[in-house]
């Protein structure tokens, strides 16, 4: 493999994954589930 | 593979969606945060995903593992979005894109940032399955067998897959570098 792709790949291997701990308890799936996070990010957005 | 998850026959109605995302909601934000890269919100893709398992858990008759159900349907998440965040690269710039990274030296960060970026860009001109192999056995780290248990399919396959892809990836950066 070339000295740059091992280089690229070092480098995404280094990045951190969200966590559990990161994600909501439990699955937001009321009223297609995304949408809250969504409107959250528009209006701070606005 | 997963020897905790039972394997769903016909009591497949019977999965509680909140155990499901307990047992596998970080499984799914390491396979969407791996498959998207830097720039999708992977907290937004575990919920696409939870949002069809909900409708759609009824339909699963445990052919597959569970997890290579889930994988999947994480796969498909991550391709729609992918392709909807392909148009936003008209208008916007990577300075935005932000990556995770295990040092707070700016310098260090902001190239980083610019490898990973430079790296899913190369593994956009990938096939998906050979893109996903890569990913899951070059990034994530996954053995061979591991990947062949989660994508249901022959391990000699996923090697040659992998050899196709690494051989693609260093093309397609050659290529850049010209």
């Amino acid at each position: 493999m070339s000295e740059r792709l091992e280089r690229l790949l070092e480098a995404a291997r280094h990045t951190e994954p969200v966590s559990a701990e990161a994600l909501p308890p439990r699955p937001n799936v009321a009223w297609g589930g995304c949408w809250p996070r969504r409107l959250r990010r528009w209006r701070s957005w606005w | 593979m997963d020897a905790a998850v039972p394997r769903v026959a016909p009591e497949a109605e019977t999965w509680d969606l909140d155990a499901l995302y307990r047992l596998h909601a970080s499984d799914v934000a390491r396979w969407a945060g791996r498959l998207a890269g830097p720039e999708l919100d992977v907290e937004d893709l575990v919920q696409e995903v939870f949002v069809i398992v909900r409708w759609r858990l009824a339909e699963f008759r445990g052919d597959a593992a569970i997890t290579t159900w889930l994988f999947r349907i994480t796969q498909n998440v991550v391709r729609r979005e992918r392709r909807r965040a392909r148009w936003g690269r008209w208008w916007t710039s990577d300075e935005g894109i932000e990556v995770a990274c295990d040092r707070d030296d700016p310098e260090r960060v902001a190239s980083r940032r610019e490898d990973v970026v430079q790296l899913y860009r190369a593994l956009d001109r990938l096939s998906e399955k050979l893109r996903t192999v890569v990913i899951l056995h070059e990034i994530e780290g996954l053995s061979g067998e591991a990947i062949a248990a989660l994508l249901d399919i022959e391990a000699n396959t996923v090697w040659v897959r992998l050899h196709r892809a690494r051989k693609r990836l260093a093309q397609v950066l050659e290529a850049k570098t010209r």
